[in-house]
């Protein structure tokens, strides 16, 4: 385990090195992002009282706990470490899970009771979002079935008081300090780090714009108050405490600050640009973190895109929860939106994009995300060509000159090419004083996991917006460095149950099977002898694996099914997809090639099955994929696991309870593969997912599979011992920068998307192709969807 | 002459086979214990060896099948 | 011993074949005990014994499956003497057991009983009886799973000694429980309740007293639960005319809670909701009957347990194979770990029995989600079962080794008497090598003797 952690790490460095995006940095410090001192404070430390124990090892609450004497009727245990049990089953489930998700971080959310726990950044990211102390602590309460432990609530105060009272605000191009706490602001003013990044040291009462009274934001047309009704017929059976239902329209209302708070006096002062960083770091350390807020409706200097949603454009509850918190005080908070893959990430930040309607500078981790961003904004939104300008080493719009320089348009770029700080071509340095010159509505950061820190940082240097939107499916790194996101984007702002979507019908019912695969006992016994790279390879060279693997995709074949099949191993990618005569894909693929592959594989009804390497990833769209296989990954990635799910996740077609996708991990058993794959699970099982183990299939023995002789699996064995080290190792990471170029063809497809009725009748001459013998094979498709997965038949009980 | 030797028949899947097969070749339990290979699922051992190997064997599956739960 | 290794899957029936048969053909002459007989049996012999009452014979079936069942429950009937088989082959109702089974259906169950019902108001006034019988039958499960001073404390010495008897529990000084009385935790009320009364009904025999003098005011009790009685309100007199032993056992059914004497002085006695797990018919319904949904533990699929009870009994039984993680005064929380499962299989515990027992008592919830079999995830029940299977990896066998035979016909002689005894473990023609099993070398040994004075005798 240790071995392999500083493999990885030393791949990471290497990457970082070779990449000169990053190299040098902006001033920045190369030490992790400052967080406020308060932020490190836990429940397990001083605060909470030193936790007795049961005769059962238990830590023993009772006495900390008191009941209330109507406990059933309410929904939560908070226990003095800061943990929080909710019971889904509970009326009023849905009063205290959009308030929890505001205050705390989720840990589990399966069937019955969900956890969560009260942590620093949690109760920061609540604050932002306009929640106030006694406001948390009170509904906190009310929701408890026991009295609050007085450790949770010091807690709370403690983490909470300084957070939210001040804010970094852009204005006419220039970065304003502002607070209406006098004493704060006294005590930034007197802190020689502050006081050296002051423009002008005077403090000015700001002058306060009239505000007229605000109408609500609305995003999209009008099945809002759909939803508020369904809210009003739950709550009307009256098994809901009066006090819990009176206290929820408050936290579910707009949050607008608190007239005593309004009548304060704003006091402001202006800092240098180029301090920003200096300044929110030292914010931090002060426990003063600066809030950034943008007040887009009335700001009359930046002109307005003037786009909207299509009429036809409508938003799913989720997403529009999401964007209510963002824009809850009708301003543009900064943070994080965390939405599994497939539920509809793209159109949020299309969304953001026409609420705010201003400038917009949108960065992808790929060209290939870049066409996906330019496609979505052409299919939901009303904007124009013209208003759409790529920046992509291949892609490079022109940026508006002349005449139309002024005018707002909606720039989307990648990471890499913005934070790339070694030589340019003329027509890019110009795209990027563009970018550098504008002032800047809204920044999107789409898979936001996945960016390492430092081009991170390097990014906002150069980027001047008003408001930054982070979009993620898995808030998930490896490092655990996400938590540096809080203080260089924002707080996380949503996040959605993946296991409630799943329910509504938003994402695919997924059925994911973890399959054992006995080694051989010849690939054992080489296995047993052989350093972990080899190792590795055995494993996922493990004859019976190919033969389950092969198995797998002919039952899922005769099915009519779109399989994906998965290997970080190049190797194996190789051998598996040549002998069984599947097209495959990886890193060193041509691009003309791989636009083949793809194209066939989506509207080929001969090609049901490609085989990729990790470059599919994240990026890869293939929705009519529905079968995905895993036979090798790398180590015990959470985020790679999820990532990967994500690729068949996208709502199908037969949205019925059955499961209409299914995701199988081939594990070799008696290997290091088996500890990998059940710590890869743990963020998937903790969102609801169970892996059901396999570990017989039956059928298997009437299938005509290839490796059946001993002499066959001796034959591979020896090639499998022939290969050089350097085949036996993953791909290298490198290969997820190289950039992926079959964008034309995406954008191709997507356009067809656009035009639905184009698609389908696409999808119904592929059936109408098909050979009357074919026919029947796909009535039985049609039954066999009804019908529970035969798979899995044979181990229900 | 016939010869008689007492001792331990195992029966396992091939791969446990292997593991028990590497065992006695890296000498892992201080001396080798397999009087006889018979086939793909059987061994024949010492009786002695069987304490010593069955915990090694526990610890080897220990190791092999890490808990899962990190967040408690 | 704990109601899995069953023969007829009815505990009660079981204990009667073993007693002797003067003492059994006396317990068929009362009809109370003949009609309590009736009703414990499995429903295919129930109908022969009515079709041999009435008519005399029993017609067979045509199908292979229901034939091989009625034989099956037909050599039940006659290990309890109910039916015999005459010198024709052809079967016969015991006269003692027709004649009693015929007065009491006659009478009706309630009628054969001795008992008398209490009908003073004042003595009649029994109040929370079935609070109080619960907690006396918690008192005696917390003792045996957690036998600390304060829980002995609160059981008879009889009690204890019945566990010993029973080996559920060992030490003398310091108590502990073993497998078997792990086991004896996860069995469903019904099973448990008869599991404790037939201990104690062995207990009585070991002590040299008469059985059916004890059996017969048992069984009259537990008919009377049948009667669709309301609670608090059955109150009946204690015959003071009863032996010791009689006397005795209204003691011990107090002490499970399926009685409830206030007083002795009282002289009566009510019964319990308690009662009906003893007149449950375990062959039909072992589990059904207590399903009334009121169990108390949620699983989920990322292997976290809710135990919504504040029972240090349930908790106990609950961590025999929970990593317990936090206690709440109506909840408390664990999870299903290998090491915390594998810890429950080193004590003797099974994956089916913890599966049962967690299926068993499902939260309502659970249930009306997934239904009573799902209402434990099936991925958690599959690893629960994985992980005992992963201690099956390898299977241990002493025995012994043939090499270096010096012919084809000792090899094959070897391993066709190790065959026809059933000794022979493993054999490879090939390399002519033969394993027999521990007890097998001896009769090798026997083999090669008789050979050699067969041989000798051939004269070679």
């Amino acid at each position: 385990m240790a071995t392999k952690d500083r493999k990885r790490r030393g791949k990471w460095d290497t990457y970082k090195s070779d990449d000169t995006l990053a190299a040098s940095g902006s001033g920045g410090s190369d030490k992790d992002a400052a967080v406020p001192k308060a932020a490190s404070h836990n429940l397990n430390g001083e605060n909470a009282p030193p936790a007795t124990f049961d005769e059962f090892g238990a830590k023993d609450y009772r006495k900390d706990m008191p009941l209330k004497a109507d406990f059933s009727a309410r929904p939560l245990w908070v226990a003095p470490d800061g943990h929080i049990f909710l019971e889904s089953f509970s009326p009023v489930y849905k009063h205290a899970r959009d308030f929890l998700i505001a205050i705390s971080e989720p840990v589990c959310r399966p069937q019955h009771i969900h956890e969560y726990q009260l942590t620093a950044y949690s109760l920061y990211a609540a604050v932002s979002v306009g929640l106030q102390t006694k406001d948390i602590i009170e509904y906190l309460e009310r929701l408890s079935k026991s009295q609050l432990p007085k450790g949770v609530i010091q807690f709370i105060q403690m983490c909470t008081v300084s957070y939210g009272k001040v804010k970094l605000v852009l204005k006419h191009n220039r970065y304003f300090v502002e607070s209406r706490h006098s004493d704060v602001m006294q005590k930034l003013l007197k802190d020689a780090v502050i006081q050296s990044c002051i423009l002008d040291d005077r403090i000015e009462p700001a002058q306060e714009e009239d505000q007229p009274t605000q109408e609500k934001i609305k995003f999209s047309h009008g099945n809002e108050n759909e939803n508020l009704d369904k809210d009003g017929a739950d709550t009307a059976d009256g098994k809901v405490p009066a006090d819990i239902d009176e206290f929820y329209g408050k936290m579910d209302g707009d949050d607008e600050e608190d007239a005593e708070i309004r009548n304060l006096q704003l006091l402001t002062f202006e800092i240098k640009q180029e301090t920003i960083e200096t300044v929110q770091k030292r914010c931090i350390e002060l426990e003063y973190p600066l809030l950034a807020e943008y007040d887009f409706r009335n700001d009359t200097l930046n002109p307005n895109l003037g786009i909207d949603l299509k009429p036809s454009t409508t938003l799913r509850p989720y997403q529009e929860k999401s964007l209510r918190k963002m824009f809850g005080n009708s301003r543009a908070r900064s943070g994080v939106i965390v939405l599994p893959c497939g539920a509809g990430k793209t159109l949020v930040g299309v969304t953001a994009v026409t609420t705010v309607n201003k400038r917009c500078l949108v960065l992808a981790n790929s060209n290939v995300s870049v066409e996906q961003w330019r496609a979505q904004f052409k299919l939901w939104s009303t904007i124009q060509d013209k208003q759409l300008v790529r920046f992509t080493r291949e892609a490079k719009d022109p940026a508006p000159s002349g005449a139309d320089a002024s005018k707002p348009v909606v720039c989307i770029s990648t990471y890499s090419m913005v934070a790339y700080s070694g030589r340019r071509t003329l027509q890019a340095e110009e795209a990027m004083k563009f970018i550098e010159k504008q002032e800047w509505g809204l920044l999107l950061l789409d898979e936001v996991h996945t960016i390492p820190a430092k081009m991170f940082r390097r990014v906002l240097t150069i980027v001047q917006a008003h408001c930054k939107l982070g979009l993620t499916a898995t808030l998930v790194r490896e490092d655990d460095k996400i938590t540096d996101l809080n203080f260089l984007i924002g707080p996380k702002i949503y996040e959605a149950n993946w296991m409630e979507l799943q329910k509504a019908g938003h994402i695919a019912k997924v059925q994911c099977a973890e399959v054992w695969c006995p080694m051989t006992s010849a690939f054992y016994s080489y296995y047993l002898r052989s350093q972990i790279a080899r190792k590795l390879l055995l494993a996922v060279m493990n004859p019976n694996k190919f033969r389950i693997c092969q198995f797998l995709i002919k039952f899922h074949e005769r099915r009519n099914d779109k399989i994906i099949v998965f290997s970080d191993n190049v190797f194996a990618l190789k051998k598996y997809a040549i002998e069984m005569s599947k097209p495959f894909l990886y890193g060193e693929t041509s691009q003309n090639e791989r636009m083949k592959i793809l194209q066939n594989f989506q509207y080929n009804p001969r090609v049901n099955t490609i085989f990729v390497s990790k470059v599919a990833d994240t990026s890869f769209d293939l929705p009519e994929a529905n079968v995905l296989i895993q036979i090798s990954a790398h180590g015990g990635s959470r985020r790679q696991e999820a990532q990967r799910l994500g690729r068949i996740l996208r709502a199908k077609k037969h949205s019925t309870d059955q499961f209409n996708a299914f995701f199988y991990s081939l594990v070799s058993q008696d290997t290091v593969e088996m500890g990998y794959s059940r710590k890869r699970q743990r963020f998937l099982v903790n969102q609801g997912y169970a892996y059901k183990v396999v570990n017989k299939l039956p059928g298997m023995e009437s299938e005509d599979l290839k490796l059946g002789t001993k002499e066959l699996q001796l034959q591979l064995l020896s090639q499998v011992l022939a290969t050089s080290d350097a085949d036996a190792e993953e791909e290298d990471i490198k290969v997820l920068l190289v950039v992926l170029y079959y964008a034309d063809y995406h954008y191709n497809f997507q356009e067809e998307l656009a035009d639905g009725t184009i698609r389908i009748a696409r999808r119904e001459a592929t059936m109408a192709s098909m050979s009357g013998g074919q026919g029947a094979q796909y009535h039985a498709k049609a039954k066999a969807i009804t019908e529970r997965h035969p798979l899995f038949k044979r181990f229900r009980q | 002459m016939v010869n008689v030797k007492k001792g331990v028949l195992v029966t396992s899947d091939p791969a446990f086979r292997q593991l028990l097969i590497h065992l006695d070749d890296s000498r892992q339990l201080g001396s080798k214990f397999i009087i006889r290979e018979l086939d793909d699922t059987h061994l024949f051992i010492e009786k002695e060896i069987v304490p010593m190997l069955e915990s090694k064997v526990e610890q080897i599956m220990e190791n092999m099948n890490p808990e899962t739960n990190d967040n408690k | 011993m704990t109601g899995a290794a069953s023969k007829y899957s009815c505990l009660f029936l079981d204990f009667l074949i073993t007693i002797p048969p003067n003492q059994r053909q006396r317990m068929l002459q009362k009809p109370s005990c003949a009609f309590f007989i009736y009703r414990m049996l499995p429903p295919i012999a129930q109908q022969v014994t009515i079709q041999l009452i009435w008519k005399g014979s029993f017609p067979q079936a045509d199908d292979v499956e229901v034939t091989r069942q009625i034989e099956d429950q037909v050599k039940l009937l006659e290990e309890l003497g109910v039916v015999h088989r005459q010198s024709d082959g052809k079967l016969a109702i015991d006269h003692d057991y027709k004649r009693s089974y015929m007065y009491a259906a006659m009478l009706g169950a309630a009628s054969i009983s001795s008992l008398v019902l209490e009908t003073n108001e004042e003595k009649r006034r029994g109040k929370e009886v079935e609070k109080k019988a619960v907690e006396r039958w918690d008192c005696i499960l917390r003792y045996l799973a957690l036998p600390s001073e304060e829980n002995t404390q609160a059981v008879s010495e009889t009690t204890r000694n019945l566990f010993k008897m029973a080996n559920f529990t060992s030490g003398d000084s310091r108590i502990e429980i073993t497998t078997s009385g792990f086991q004896f935790l996860l069995l469903s009320p019904v099973k448990q309740m008869w599991t404790y009364v037939i201990e104690y009904l062995k207990l009585e025999m070991s002590q040299g007293h008469d059985i059916v003098e004890v059996i017969e005011p048992l069984i009259q009790i537990v008919l009377l639960a049948n009667r669709g009685y309301k609670a608090e309100k059955e109150c009946y007199q204690i015959d003071p005319s009863w032996t010791g032993p009689q006397q005795e056992l209204l003691n011990h059914l107090r002490e499970l809670g399926v009685i409830f004497i206030r007083k002795r002085k009282d002289g009566v006695f009510f019964l319990t909701q308690l009662l009906t797990h003893l007149a449950t018919n375990e062959t039909i319904d072992d589990t059904s009957a207590e399903k009334v949904s009121n169990g108390k533990v949620i699983v989920e699929t990322n292997f976290r347990v809710y135990a919504y009870t504040s029972s240090l009994l349930q908790l106990a039984i609950i961590a025999l194979f929970t990593e317990m993680t936090y206690r709440f005064q109506d909840m408390s929380v664990g999870m299903i770990t290998r090491e915390s499962v594998r810890g429950a299989l080193q004590h003797g515990i099974t994956a089916a029995q913890i599966i049962s027992f967690l299926r068993a008592n499902a939260h309502p919830q659970c249930i009306a989600t997934s239904g009573p079999v799902n209402c434990l995830p099936i991925t958690v029940a599959d690893q629960i079962r994985l992980w005992e299977d992963e201690r099956r990896r390898m299977d241990l066998k002493d025995s012994y080794i043939y090499s270096n035979f010096e012919s084809d016909e000792e090899f094959n002689g070897v391993c066709d008497y190790a065959k026809e005894r059933k000794i022979l473990l493993w054999a490879d023609y090939q390399r002519k090598l033969v394993i027999v099993n521990e007890e097998g070398h001896e009769y090798v040994r026997q083999w090669y003797k008789q050979q050699k004075s067969k041989g000798g005798s051939d004269g070679r």
